[in-house]
């Protein structure tokens, strides 16, 4: 399954959680860019919307694919935002620091979506996302991901 | 799929697909075979790919550690800054090499 819903200024996905719907959403949230001409970080907005579809999909769905994952990406007047919900149980991203362990296998994912956004807000329930990110934003925040200053 | 070359004593590798989730578990599998056949200098040429995910930047640290338990160095070969910015950030370009050119 994979549904969409694009108006001026709005693109809507409902999909099956997979690996490859979020390629396709990937692909299709570029044209959307392009198509409105939208004043942003190309880069930056594809590996934030990356980032939270891979979190939906393998962590909030197991990559099931009879659960579903529902993205919104909408262009406000001074910022993109990228809303991003799945129907599995969340996970507890409270306890995931948002650092990571360089040579680790895992944690980079968060430590991406907070780096690349300018502002980043979970349900308490681990599966819904919301990604803020300004139009005026530098192109990463001036810190590595282990919060050091560059 | 990966094309790959022997170049200034290493093996440069170049994917022809995005590294990330959906392609990331074939290029693992590909590189661990290489670095089984004892190519342990690896490159991994960057120039055909448009978007690298956390998935895909576990596989570079994964080849990495390989290549150097068994005495070999990988180089990424980059000119795009937005990946050069993303090795950076992330302090991979601490543990190995992210150049223009070998």
């Amino acid at each position: 399954m994979f549904e969409t819903n694009w108006t001026s200024n709005e693109l809507r996905i409902r999909m099956s959680a997979s690996l490859e719907n979020n390629d396709q959403a990937d692909a299709l949230v570029s044209e959307f860019l392009v198509q409105t001409d939208a004043p942003v970080d190309r880069f930056a907005v594809r590996i934030l919307l990356r980032e939270a579809l891979l979190n939906a999909v393998t962590h909030g769905c197991g990559k099931d694919p009879e659960q579903e994952v529902r993205l919104c990406v909408r262009l406000e007047p001074d910022a993109i935002v990228l809303d991003v919900q799945d129907s599995g149980p969340g996970f507890l991203w409270q306890d995931r620091n948002t650092t990571f362990d360089v040579l680790g296998d895992g944690g980079r994912g968060l430590a991406l979506m907070r780096i690349y956004s300018s502002n980043m807000t979970f349900n308490e329930a681990g599966n819904h996302v919301v990604l803020r990110r300004r139009y005026d934003s530098a192109a990463v925040c001036p810190c590595t991901a282990d919060g050091e200053q560059t | 799929m990966m094309q790959t070359e022997a170049r200034s004593e290493m093996l440069v590798i170049k994917p022809d697909h995005d590294i990330v989730a959906s392609h990331t578990e074939a290029m693992r599998q590909e590189l661990q075979a290489l670095v089984g056949q004892n190519h342990v200098n690896l490159a991994i040429d960057l120039g055909d790919v448009q978007m690298i995910d956390s998935k895909g930047l576990a596989i570079f640290m994964l080849c990495h550690k390989s290549v150097s338990a068994k005495g070999g160095r990988l180089v990424v070969l980059t000119a795009n800054p937005d990946f050069k910015q993303l090795f950076h950030i992330m302090r991979m370009d601490e543990h190995f090499t992210v150049a223009e050119t070998l």
